[in-house]
């Protein structure tokens, strides 16, 4: 779900967290300043965001597909999802209000067994929707691909070209939620309406894995070729309504036109101030060292030494569209940022280059600008981006200061053999796990897995490991990333005692369970161990490749009873006879005799296991 | 490997000072032995130790655990005993299991059911981590009463941070898990043990608070001197009560000195100064008897100069100080881990720099050194003495060139203790020798000085002493840290005021030339990547251009920029390495034509622009990083093409 302003705000934090100094002083928050400027949102309490269209499609409250039995899709009443129901006759497309043209798309989609659809930019230009589950010689038809082109005038076998499968399958089970990120850029056309660039897909993220990146699309694709030719520079979005049933949630988008947000007439004044320094200067008192105009407001190279130095900048914004602008400011250390006058971003302070935001309503024209700056020692660097209405985020002044031009070799770990074990840091949530452990199985099945909460937190089948960010130079990200489409679970903690059915599970298992380690059992996998007064509990993980899924196995060693939290969401659905679907994002396969317990606690469902002396937890996770 | 080996006695030839009647090359004395590695194993050794059975367990900063059977034989057998942890750097072996230390667990690995793999990987303690790569651990060592220590080295973000708990400490563990803080104030705290006597000590690398490698002797609440493991002093069990916030480097004061301020402050035992000894001190071993004549003694491994140094102490007015000396070099890569051999007749040395480049070229290696039994004419202490020292060699010395004054020299100089990286040396003055008394054995000679200055180090030359056979000394300087002088010294003087010295130079132009008229013809960037390099392999200018340079230095360790003429980036390197306790205050930059243009040392994520003219002849000139170790990998070609017509 993330943009790319929070893609660059999570890279910066790992390289500049933690950097505020103890001395610094800022104004108190008033209000939180929002990371990104937000995407406008699809409303799907009705179909009023769209143009009339047949009566397969229709509003819903929630979905629920038995993965087991083909094109199967159950509604219920409500709104937030826009669902396809064709039928024999009933099999119109859908149709956006809007018109667009380069834009970025937020979507997720459920594709029942067997089904098949698309998603087409400016009705011309199809990402393709399909059950291409398990699908391992994928090609141009499947789900994530950029459709072909077709000419009917050439020869059987060669009617198709340009279609571009994805890099790689990363699609879930049929009946669960996927992902579209998809950045559009559309073709462009000279004042003559000759094309002068083809549409592209700058950016496909198909289940947070990068599936396609800037390439370019020269027509429209074969289903739409004949009603849409030629291109335009403006259009609908359509979604495909006559090949099978599909749902979508969670449609945001941003709309990019070709306005900008310039500087003219930068100027500076520079100066020295003597370090130690831990805010900015009160310039009025300092001697200006030097003053000129400047294209870029690099403080690297307008300096005249490294530390203690501090500017000045001034110049004119020139807005072309009126609306609200978000401004990121980066420094290192400390900077403001003032709009006609008037203070916008604070940052002062001794600090890296974390970016500090500010919300600001600019009507068309110019605007005075101006940014004041200092360095106390080492590195310095200043960076003011920008994103507005139909703007996406930009840099307008400054330089990022380090250099970003290393390339790695992939370095890359699979379990051919045995089952492989690696520890490392993984990313998860948007956080670092710093005592995880990825387990590769030549069964093709793996997992990473805390070993500090006895959680599960991803699993994922194909390759086993890229390990390029840590084993390469010093690995610096120190990160171990799955080398295809993983599935994130939910914090599913280990275990706890629940003394009354109705008890709520603790946050953390840390206060009361001390982790052992594991050991390895005649197979070569591990059994990871906890300890609860003197109790041991056995955490366990196997592939199921029968049902492509992965089996966890919790028992004890010890007296108590326990329950083991198999999932956590806003709802869980029996789907089938040993079927549940938790969110729409992942099946468990639980055995009758298991007898899960599904309870409404705190807003949330839970499903649970009991756990004890000669019955233990079990379930296979399907995704 | 001809080429290194080549580099490696040059450097030697350098730093002993072109001695005529020199003792042949040192491996008369010591011999470095290649242990086999199978090519598809990747032996980056964090750790080291064998077995009751004799087999050598060597742990990698990949996390395998192998065994190696018949470490000496020439093909010796690997079987991987464990394997995934994360990044260990360390490896002890008791009782039927190895203890390592991952980033983040005391792990304790057991092969239980007999089948030559590890089973059992129990998690013996665990610690915070911040998720930052430089936030490595080591250990354990374990303790006569079977406790262990493990030491946390700081994280890096642009300086040393201790951002989880007890980063920056020394811990001691108990088999069942139990932490107790023991020491603080460290940075990068890779090699630590007992010596002979039984007292922990750890090694430091030169960083930021620390003006240099060293060693130190740590009691229980013992502050080492980089202040970011304080920040968890007031957490319970910490047995310091110095809080981050009092230390204060504004003083301009030594770390010596600011004992006076903090008494939990512990100077180092020994400074290994920067460059000089070595660059990234690492682990220790004691010499035994089947080592050489040192025994009592400790070998210190240095990773970036790929060499294991030889310090002797002693203890003065209850405090331990000593001179350390040039060893051994000429390893593979870059020291880690030393490790004797069941039959303590050899030490094993285990070696890795990838991301940490070495002088040593190989990524990782594994070695074995041996002594010959051959005693080479060297120092073997140097004790001090109320009025001077008394150095004592392992072999009688010619009497007409041990009592000629001009066959010593004594230098003394300090460091600053500050948050910067590093420190330049300071305060250097020439000590006068004022009187030489040789032993009646001629095994030692008693040096009268003018001046002794306490927390200062002592660079103690002998260029002309000989021994009967007219050989030169194999090592014939050493740096001996003076904390405590013994009582009755009528030379012990009060410290003066620190002063940073820096020099100018007409090769380095920071501001536009005024006679530029405002006009620079090309503007070139050039920054850093991980392991020394250069983030451009080459530049490319016109004769004759006006040039700005801007050095963009986003490593995390010092480099300059020298522009140089063709092929001189080897001499103009080599010279750099030469310029001993000057180098620093030089920027490493020598007097040479050879030399064209030149930024200072620039700190780690710093940078520096610089003005000059390309030369007016075309030709593949070089840029290179002339700090020691740097410039036979961190160099590239500045090519200048002749100006087309019009």
């Amino acid at each position: 779900m993330k943009n790319i302003t929070s893609i660059f705000l999570i890279a910066l934090c790992f390289c500049f967290q933690k950097c505020q100094s103890p001395e610094q002083t800022t104004p108190p928050e008033t209000e939180e300043i929002i990371e990104s400027l937000p995407y406008t949102e699809l409303p799907l309490k009705d179909l009023a965001s769209f143009d009339s269209t047949g009566p397969n499609w229709v509003i819903a409250g929630t979905v629920v597909s038995n993965f087991e039995v083909e094109h199967d899709i159950q509604l219920n009443d409500g709104s937030g999802i826009l669902a396809n129901t064709p039928s024999e006759g009933s099999s119109a497309h859908i149709f956006s209000n809007f018109e667009h043209g380069d834009m970025e798309l937020d979507i997720e989609f459920l594709m029942p067994k067997g089904s098949n659809s698309g998603i087409y930019f400016q009705s011309r230009y199809e990402i393709q929707l399909l059950d291409s589950w398990l699908v391992e010689n994928f090609t141009s038809q499947d789900c994530g691909s950029i459709y072909e082109r077709w000419d009917e005038s050439k020869p059987e076998g060669q009617k198709g070209y340009e279609g571009k499968p994805p890099s790689q399958n990363a699609s879930k089970a049929p009946g669960l939620w996927q992902h579209f990120h998809i950045k559009f850029r559309a073709p462009r056309f000279d004042s003559n309406g000759e094309k002068v660039a083809n549409a592209m897909f700058e950016e496909v993220i198909h289940n947070g894995i990068k599936i396609h990146e800037n390439v370019e699309v020269t027509g429209a694709t074969r289903a739409a070729s004949k009603e849409f030719d030629p291109e335009v520079s403006s259009a609908p979005l359509m979604i495909q309504g006559d090949h099978g049933p599909v749902a979508f949630r969670n449609i945001k988008y941003k709309l990019y036109g070709s306005d900008t947000l310039t500087t003219s007439n930068v100027s500076y004044n520079y100066y020295e101030v003597e370090i130690p320094v831990t805010q900015l200067p009160i310039f009025d008192s300092l001697e200006v060292i030097e003053t000129g105009t400047a294209e870029i407001m690099d403080v690297n190279k307008l300096s005249k030494r490294r530390d203690g130095v501090a500017f000045k900048f001034s110049g004119k914004l020139d807005v072309q569209k009126s609306g609200d602008y978000l401004f990121h400011l980066s420094s290192d250390d400390g900077s403001r940022l003032f709009i006609d006058g008037d203070l916008l971003i604070d940052h002062d302070g001794k600090h890296d280059l974390a970016p500090k935001r500010g919300l600001i309503n600019l009507t068309a024209g110019s605007h005075d600008l101006q940014i004041d700056y200092f360095n106390n020692n080492w590195g310095k660097g200043m960076m003011l981006r920008y994103e507005g209405p139909e703007q996406e985020l930009r840099t307008l002044q400054g330089l990022y200061p380090y250099s970003t031009n290393y390339k790695k070799v992939p370095l890359l770990v699979e379990a051919d053999d045995d089952p492989e074990m690696i520890r490392g840091f993984v990313n998860y949530q948007n956080e670092k796990r710093t005592h995880a452990i990825s387990v590769g199985d030549p069964n093709g099945v793996h997992y990473t897995y805390d070993l500090r909460n006895g959680s599960l937190l991803k699993a994922w089948r194909g390759g086993f490991a890229d390990v390029t960010e840590m084993w390469q130079g010093r690995g610096i990200d120190q990160l171990l990333v799955p080398q295809t489409m993983a599935l994130e679970l939910k914090e599913n903690i280990l275990i706890a005692n629940l003394s009354e059915i109705e008890n709520t599970y603790p946050e953390s298992i840390s206060t009361y369970v001390t982790p052992r380690g594991y050991a390895l059992g005649s197979d070569q996998r591990p059994t990871f161990k906890y300890e609860i007064d003197g109790t041991m509990i056995l955490d366990s993980y196997v592939p199921a490749p029968e049902i492509n899924g992965l089996k966890r196995k919790i028992s004890i060693e010890g007296s108590g009873q326990f329950y083991a939290r198999a999932g956590r969401g806003e709802y869980i659905k029996k789907i089938n006879e040993n079927y549940y679907v938790i969110d729409g994002s992942y099946y468990l396969k639980i055995e009758e005799e298991s007898d899960p317990i599904i309870r409404e606690i705190s807003g949330k469902q839970e499903l649970i296991l009991q756990v004890k002396e000669g019955m233990s937890a079990e379930y296979v996770l399907v995704w | 490997m001809n080429f290194s080996k080549y580099l490696v006695s040059l450097v030697i030839i350098v730093m002993v000072g072109l001695n005529l009647g020199a003792q042949d090359s040192k491996s008369e004395f010591y011999q470095i032995e290649k242990v086999n590695i199978p090519e598809d194993i990747v032996l980056e050794v964090g750790g080291l130790a064998f077995t009751d059975k004799g087999q050598l367990g060597a742990i990698t900063r990949r996390g395998e655990l192998w065994l190696i059977d018949n470490p000496s034989s020439p093909n010796p057998d690997y079987s991987r005993f464990a394997h995934g942890l994360h990044e260990p750097l360390g490896l002890a072996w008791k009782d039927g299991s190895f203890y390592a230390n991952q980033r983040g667990e005391l792990t304790k690995l057991t092969d239980t059911d007999g089948d030559g793999k590890a089973d059992d990987y129990k998690a013996i303690a665990s610690w915070n981590l911040n998720g930052n790569y430089h936030e490595y651990s080591y250990g354990p060592v374990f303790l006569p009463n079977g406790d262990m220590l493990v030491t946390l080295n700081l994280g890096w973000i642009g300086r040393g941070e201790s951002g989880s708990k007890w980063r920056g400490w020394m811990l001691k563990v108990t088999e069942d898990g139990k932490l107790t803080p023991y020491a603080t104030g460290l940075r990068s705290p890779a090699g630590f043990g007992l010596n002979d006597q039984g007292d922990i000590f750890y090694t430091e690398n030169q960083g930021d608070w620390v003006g240099s490698g060293r060693m130190t002797h740590l009691e229980l609440g013992d502050f080492a001197g980089n202040p970011e493991g304080l920040k968890w002093s007031q957490e319970l069990g910490s047995p310091i009560d110095v809080r981050f916030e009092d230390i204060d480097d504004t003083k301009n004061l030594t770390l010596y000195e600011y004992q006076e301020e903090i008494p939990a402050v512990k100077p180092p035992s020994v400074w290994f100064p920067h460059t000089l000894m070595g660059i990234s001190t690492s682990d220790f071993a004691i010499f035994n008897e089947k080592m050489g004549p040192f025994s009592g003694q400790l070998m210190v491994g240095d990773q970036g100069h790929s060499k294991i140094m030889r310090v002797f102490q002693e203890k003065v007015n209850g405090v331990y100080q000593g001179i350390c000396f040039p060893f051994v070099d000429g390893f593979s890569s870059g020291v880690l881990r030393l490790q004797y051999s069941p039959e303590k007749d050899a030490i094993y040395v285990g070696q890795t720099s990838r991301g940490w480049a070495s002088t040593g070229r190989s990524s990782y290696a594994l070695e074995r050194l041996v002594w010959t039994g051959k005693t080479p004419f060297d120092m073997k202490a140097v004790k001090v003495q109320s009025d001077g020292f008394k150095i004592e060699f392992t072999q009688p010395v010619n009497l007409a060139s041990a009592s000629d004054p001009s066959s010593y020299q004594i230098t003394d100089f300090t460091y600053l203790y500050h948050h910067f990286y590093g420190s330049p040396v300071q305060e250097k003055e020439d000590r006068v020798i004022s009187d030489i008394v040789i032993s009646e054995d001629r095994m030692s000679a008693n040096l009268k000085i003018d001046k002794f200055r306490k927390g200062f180090i002592y660079e103690i030359k002998l260029p002309g002493v000989k021994n009967e056979s007219g050989n030169s000394l194999l090592n014939d300087f050493g740096y001996y840290t003076l904390n405590e002088v013994p009582a009755g010294s009528g030379i012990l003087t009060d410290n003066t005021e620190a002063t940073v010295s820096t020099t100018e130079s007409s090769l380095r132009i920071t501001s536009l030339p005024a006679d530029w008229n405002g006009n620079v013809d090309v503007e070139l960037e050039l920054g850093t990547l991980p392991g020394l390099k250069f983030d451009k392999s080459e530049l490319l200018v016109n004769a004759g251009d006006k040039i700005k340079l801007t050095f963009n230095n986003s490593d995390d360790m010092p480099h300059n920029v020298i522009i140089v003429n063709p092929g001189k980036a080897d001499i103009v390197g080599e010279a750099a390495m030469a310029l001993g306790l000057d180098g620093e205050s030089m920027n490493y930059v020598p007097e040479s034509d050879q030399v064209l243009a030149h930024t200072n040392l620039v700190p780690p994520t710093s940078v520096e622009s610089i003005y000059f003219q390309a030369p007016s002849t075309p030709g593949e000139y070089q840029f290179v990083c002339t700090f020691p170790g740097h410039h036979t990998v961190m160099r590239g070609i500045l090519k200048v093409v002749a100006k087309e017509a019009g």
